[in-house]
């Protein structure tokens, strides 16, 4: 007689699920969860704010300053990594959209134009956002940092007060988009037991019950079948029945894998955000400035604007006309539409993104890292003048960015190589994977230029 | 009637929202600005083409000699040092102030004290070009040379001003072997109230909060 014995179940880390762990799943069901987190995230952020409009008029000495654009910038990505959009369920202005709608919510549904064209507003936002940063200055004066934090947090009170659940997240937040396509690439991924959601007609995570709100994000765990929208604030763990829910570790890019329905915006964001790194380094270059002289010349105009608009409208297209120009290269092969190409494979270039993304944000975290030390010792009347504040030295700074760009490089090239072979067989699959082979090479050498040019801190 | 309300006050709001979000726009306004000083006999007049406020500004300098006369052919710079209390929170000794050559000089990446995000490389990037030999340093010394204006005696340049608050304008130049200098106090009036904009967004939203008060829907009482 023979017995079979049943299979193990997945290690955490190999895709099992994480809340079969009975700390993180007491962690996630408490009610302490995400407020626990959230409120200290609020009080950071309102002595941001203070700082920002009413502390320090120079970035150099502005402790919100330093903590937004040193620290919180550069860690979100990371975070999207590793944790998916983690970071919009301690999110403060989530936080205020909640307390408005608490009080005086009059939980509308969310425009029609909204749900219609939420992608493209976010990718419109996202580029205005990055544009007049250099134009206006935002980043570098911590009165036009406020005044975007003040934007947003009007923009999350008219959502929380007019609509229901979380619209200006959803649909809005210029974060977000950029959060949704980095969740897909990441490591944390939230699903229903399809077996057990199956028999399921209540929803409880789609609808909320009297333990748990409805998911903020219009997300159904039964049917999700990404996590650009999942923002990890358990309320699904909470409200499920049937303990349905899992949440497992998945290798970065997997989901990339396996689009279902590729989104042609989505997938032009992603070749934006390749463009806005690109435009993030050529400005902190040393040739930057004989660029410019260049555009001055050309143009005849010295207006800031113009010369800085041509620029960025270049960096912008070109990984966009890159994508496009092999996607209708492709199109020979596969006889896929050059849309069709583009819409699915523009997710590909999301790893190398993040990397450029990180690599960028390195650079600023490890070579200025030490003023958020310093200007905030300031507000405790300690000023430190000049000393350095790298954490570490330029050239070890570069290998990592080096590394960096490598893993993304890796990243895009077998998601290219997965989506290949999800969308087509046979020859199909290497006649098409191959020019996307080819735009990862270019765009990874662009990356690769860029890192390594002298860069000019001009502070 | 009150989804009507709440949509005139959306429109409001981003109508608000928008004007908010360009400080820039606000900055400009008219003025002659002009500053005179004496030193050695002549007569030296700042003009700022705009009224001076944080951020570039274009200015001229005017010499003129005990006579009256435009004084061309002189090498003129201008230092702007911020005076010490322009800082909300210097309540420390003053520092040892660096100098012209300390202005001049590019700090290496390294030791540059930047804090920028991604975005934050673009510091300092939409005045920099412009400027003629300015390197600006956070409330620290910033030394422009000025080339000769348009008109005999005129000199000119453009100067950033990190901060609003007190400034001194060094003026000096030099004809022949002899130099002169003179320093002129300016104010930086802060372009926009904080408070001002602190105030005009918490009106707003507590317009929006108060409509959105007085637009909820009462919950339905179940039919009997």
């Amino acid at each position: 007689m023979t017995t079979s014995l049943p299979t193990p179940p997945p290690s955490l880390l190999n895709g099992g699920n994480l809340l079969s762990n009975k700390w993180i799943d007491r962690f996630l069901r408490s009610r302490w969860y995400p407020g626990i987190i959230q409120w200290p995230t609020l009080m950071i952020f309102m002595v941001i704010m203070f700082e920002l409009i009413l502390g320090p008029e120079s970035a150099h000495d502005n402790f919100g300053t330093a903590l937004t654009w040193v620290l919180w910038w550069p860690l979100i990505p990371i975070i999207f990594l590793f944790l998916g959009r983690f970071w919009c369920a301690i999110c403060p202005f989530a936080k205020i959209n909640d307390l408005v709608q608490n009080f005086v919510g009059n939980n509308r549904p969310a425009p029609r134009f909204l749900k219609k064209y939420g992608i493209w507003i976010i990718d419109a936002l996202f580029i205005f956002i990055t544009w007049s940063d250099h134009v206006f200055g935002v980043v570098e004066n911590p009165l036009g940092s406020g005044v975007l934090m003040l934007t947003l947090t009007t923009g999350v009170i008219v959502s929380g007060a007019f609509y229901e659940r979380r619209t200006f997240c959803r649909y809005v937040c210029f974060l977000g988009g950029l959060s949704g396509n980095y969740a897909r690439n990441g490591m944390l991924s939230l699903r229903g037991t399809p077996e057990i959601c199956a028999t399921c007609t209540i929803a409880a995570c789609y609808k909320g019950t009297d333990k748990s709100m409805p998911c903020p994000l219009y997300e159904f765990p039964k049917t999700m079948t990404s996590s650009a929208n999942c923002v990890l604030c358990a309320e699904c763990i909470k409200g499920c029945p049937n303990n349905s829910i899992q949440l497992t570790v998945r290798p970065p890019t997997k989901e990339l894998w396996f689009i279902r329905k590729p989104k042609l915006e989505e997938a032009f964001l992603s070749a934006v955000i390749m463009g806005i790194v690109f435009v993030q380094n050529v400005t902190m270059l040393e040739i930057w400035e004989s660029m410019l002289k260049w555009l001055e010349n050309v143009t005849g105009t010295t207006s800031y604007a113009i010369t800085f608009s041509i620029t960025f409208a270049t960096a912008i297209v070109i990984p966009v006309a890159l994508l496009g120009l092999t996607s209708w290269i492709a199109s020979k092969f596969n006889k896929a539409t050059l849309v069709e190409n583009f819409a699915r494979f523009g997710y590909a270039i999301i790893a190398l993104d993040m990397a450029g993304h990180i690599a960028h944000n390195l650079f600023h975290l490890l070579a200025e890292g030490k003023s958020i030390l310093y200007t905030g010792m300031a507000l405790f009347g300690t000023e430190i003048h000049g000393a350095s504040p790298a954490i570490l030295s330029m050239q070890e700074i570069q290998w990592l960015q080096f590394g960096l760009i490598a893993l993304g490089f890796i990243g895009s090239l077998y998601t290219a190589y997965r989506i290949s072979q999800s969308n087509h067989s046979g020859e199909k699959v290497w006649g098409t994977f191959a020019p996307f082979a080819v735009l990862m090479v270019v765009l990874t050498i662009m990356n690769v230029v860029l890192f390594t040019l002298p860069m000019a801190m001009r502070m | 009637m009150a989804k009507k309300i709440s949509g005139i006050t959306t429109r409001m709001v981003i109508i608000t929202m928008l004007l908010m979000g360009f400080p820039g726009t606000a900055l400009a306004d008219g003025g002659d600005g002009g500053y005179e000083a004496t030193a050695n006999g002549y007569h030296i007049t700042l003009v700022f083409s705009e009224p001076v406020k944080s951020g570039v500004n274009e200015f001229h300098v005017l010499i003129a000699d005990s006579m009256g006369m435009p004084v061309s052919d002189a090498v003129v710079e201008v230092v702007a040092m911020p005076v010490e209390d322009i800082s909300d929170h210097s309540e420390e000794p003053p520092e040892e102030t660096h100098g012209m050559e300390m202005a001049t000089e590019t700090p290496a990446p390294e030791d540059a004290h930047g804090m920028s995000g991604m975005d934050m490389s673009s510091e300092s990037e939409v005045n920099e070009h412009e400027a003629v030999e300015e390197v600006a340093h956070e409330e620290e010394p910033v030394a422009v040379t000025l080339a000769s204006g348009h008109e005999a005696g005129e000199y000119s340049g453009e100067i950033h001003l990190d901060a609003s608050g007190n400034w001194t304008f060094n003026i000096h130049f030099t004809l022949g072997d002899q130099m002169t200098a003179v320093e002129i106090p300016i104010e930086v009036p802060r372009a926009i109230s904080n408070y001002g904009i602190l105030a005009g967004f918490f009106g707003i939203n507590a317009t929006v909060i108060v409509t959105a008060a007085i637009t909820k829907r009462k919950p339905t009482s179940p039919r009997s």
